[in-house]
């Protein structure tokens, strides 16, 4: 039938207008995400590594907790041969992080870190890798604490121990999201005393830390110079001089290749400052792409030169393979 | 250029107040933007281009073309006439051989007329008549070229000067009436203003004036050698033509260039609207294709 009369609709629908500002995105709570973790990455895990997290966790130490007679099941380079020739008996040395270990989580979750274009956001795969130590920690019996920092001001949860300590953790973040989003949208720079940054994390816990630890840092180690050395490089050498430092390192595939998407005004979350141009424009992609491999040359130095370990997430990516294959390599390496 | 509405112009003022506008907008921030880290950064390292403002360059200048054409702008332009043919009438007595001009009149007069018929338009038919104690016509209006300058070149000189029985020549040669939106015709005489033949020069320029024809006179000579300009300007005056008077080679070319411009085309006032309203179009058009193709996603 060519000619076909419009009938009248059905059903009719009432649509809500749209509201004029984009309300963030809701997340769920904590208590939530931590049982999505539970059972969406550590169930993985488990799999692969039958709740044996050493090497995610107790990375090569030189704290030495005793000397103790060998027991079947000891690793045979482990065993201490001038106290075995001096005893007659096989000893082996035991370092004090496989008896107990605190991990402290720095967390960066500032406004750069609101940022994604694939399966979640940076921060989203932040708290997603907090969670997950949380938990593994938590289940270990081990004490675990955060440092949280975004434009709203930084956030310190004293280490603790058990289930409660991860929700507790993931709580607080959430709060200092909240309030960092809250400052976003009011749009008023939040004062330069309240804004903190890597940089004065490092600094806090440097000072704080006083026994060997376990430090993860997470941030996405953007820096606003890349030809000079990023401000915290200084904070993160002395920590890691000292504590057992992991980078972990947040990025979204979009900030290594510019989306190909034509025209666009690009904002900076941090500055505010908005940029006019054509993604797809030959001449602004090689500029892009130099400005990226300067900004990659420059944190792997930073990173090698401060000697720690660098384990990369890409919100592209569920976290269990990377994960995985980090522990798998540290285990390696003792 | 004039305008047949000239108070539409002010419209542009509005045009001013939006580009304004567009400025005061482009620098705030923008609504549609996307979030990027380090955005600023590649502020400072991309290259800035001039493309980004071309579509709404274009909707301007798209703008200001359909504003401009409201106020209906008028070109003078200079349209080929319909020309029933332009004679030129030749002395060729035995004094058109005085060398006044250089190298003498008779070859002055020969270059000056085919010079002059280069400038008319190729359409228009071109005669020759010449005269001494009588009047010839050499060639009847015709648009072949290549007939001309065969007639020019082979003048050859007889006895007499008598410029009427020239003009009554070229009179003949041109029709009596000339089809509708047909222009009669025009007449050129080069002649040194002597007349020995009793006709009286003002009455054949009345009948000139009476179909219409234009006599355009040049005055080929020098005072003091055979010259009489008075007669010639006469009747150039009585009929509505101009006279040249000529002293020197160069007077000439200076004349036929003067005559070339008036002979054979007519300002015309048209109407420019409609060009503009294309113009405008067409840029509107760039200006949208063009920010299509450039915003995929946004």
């Amino acid at each position: 039938m060519l000619f076909r009369r419009a009938s009248k609709n059905k059903i009719e629908l009432t649509l809500t207008p749209e509201p004029k500002e984009t309300m963030p995105r809701q997340r769920e709570l904590p208590a939530e995400l931590l049982r999505k973790l539970e059972f969406r990455v550590l169930k993985r895990l488990d799999g692969f590594l039958f709740g044996d997290y050493t090497g995610f966790f107790y990375g090569p130490s030189l704290d030495l907790a005793e000397v103790r007679e060998y027991q079947p099941g000891d690793e045979v380079r482990r065993i201490d041969w001038n106290v075995t020739a001096r005893t007659g008996k096989i000893h082996i040395r035991q370092y004090r992080e496989e008896k107990e270990v605190t991990v402290w989580l720095v967390v960066d979750l500032s406004a750069s870190m609101r940022f994604g274009t694939r399966r979640v956001l940076k921060l989203e795969e932040a708290l997603e890798f907090v969670g997950t130590a949380a938990a593994i920690v938590a289940r270990h019996g081990d004490k675990v604490g955060v440092i949280g920092f975004s434009e709203a001001g930084m956030r310190v949860v004293p280490p603790g121990t058990g289930r409660r300590q991860a929700l507790r953790i993931l709580h607080e973040l959430y709060g200092l999201l909240a309030l960092g989003q809250e400052a976003t949208a009011s749009q008023t720079k939040p004062s330069r005393a309240m804004h903190a940054s890597l940089e004065q994390a490092l600094e806090h816990i440097a000072k704080t830390l006083k026994r060997r630890t376990l430090l993860f840092v997470v941030s996405d180690f953007l820096n606003p110079r890349p030809e000079q050395e990023p401000p915290w490089a200084r904070g993160l050498r002395r920590l890691a001089y000292r504590h057992d430092v992991v980078a972990v390192r947040i990025f979204d595939p979009a900030e290594k290749e510019l989306p190909r998407a034509g025209e666009l005004r690009l904002r900076d979350p941090e500055s505010g400052e908005e940029v006019w141009i054509d993604t797809s424009d030959p001449r602004v992609r090689r500029a892009h792409a130099a400005l990226v491999q300067a900004r990659e040359a420059m944190l792997e130095r930073t990173l090698r030169a401060a000697q720690v370990d660098v384990l990369s997430l890409s919100t592209a990516q569920e976290i269990v393979e990377p994960l995985l294959k980090f522990t798998l390599r540290r285990r390696g390496r003792r | 250029m004039g305008f047949l509405a000239p108070w539409n112009l002010l419209t542009l003022l509005g045009l001013v107040v939006l580009g304004v506008v567009y400025l005061r907008l482009l620098r705030g921030p923008s609504s549609s933007h996307v979030w990027y880290p380090e955005a600023g950064q590649l502020g400072l390292v991309a290259p800035r281009t001039l493309g980004h403002y071309l579509p709404a360059l274009a909707f301007f200048l798209a703008l200001a073309m359909a504003l401009v054409a409201t106020a209906r702008p008028t070109l003078r332009l200079m349209m080929p006439e319909n020309l029933a043919g332009v004679i030129l009438a030749i002395e060729n007595g035995w004094s058109m051989r005085q060398t006044d001009i250089a190298p003498n009149r008779m070859v002055a007069t020969q270059a000056a007329a085919k010079a002059l018929v280069e400038k008319l338009p190729p359409q228009v038919k071109v005669g020759v008549a010449t005269f001494s104690g009588y009047g010839t016509l050499l060639l009847p209006p015709t648009t072949d070229r290549n007939a001309f300058r065969q007639a020019i070149d082979h003048l050859d000189l007889g006895g007499g000067y008598s410029f009427t029985f020239g003009l009554l020549a070229a009179l003949e040669a041109l029709p009596e009436n000339p089809p509708e939106g047909v222009s009669p015709g025009v007449i050129v005489l080069f002649s040194h203003g002597h007349d020995v033949s009793g006709n009286d020069p003002l009455k054949i320029a009345d009948e000139a004036l009476r179909r219409g024809i234009k006599v355009h006179a040049i005055g080929v000579g020098t005072h003091g050698h055979n010259f009489d300009e008075e007669m010639l300007k006469k009747v150039a005056d009585r009929t509505g033509g101009r006279y040249y008077p000529i002293f020197s080679a160069n007077d000439l070319s200076h004349a036929h260039a003067d005559l070339g411009r008036v002979l054979g085309w007519r300002p015309q006032t048209l109407e420019a609207s409609g060009i503009l309203s294309l113009l405008a179009a067409l840029l509107l058009s760039l200006s949208i294709g063009g920010s299509a193709l450039r915003r995929q996603v946004v």
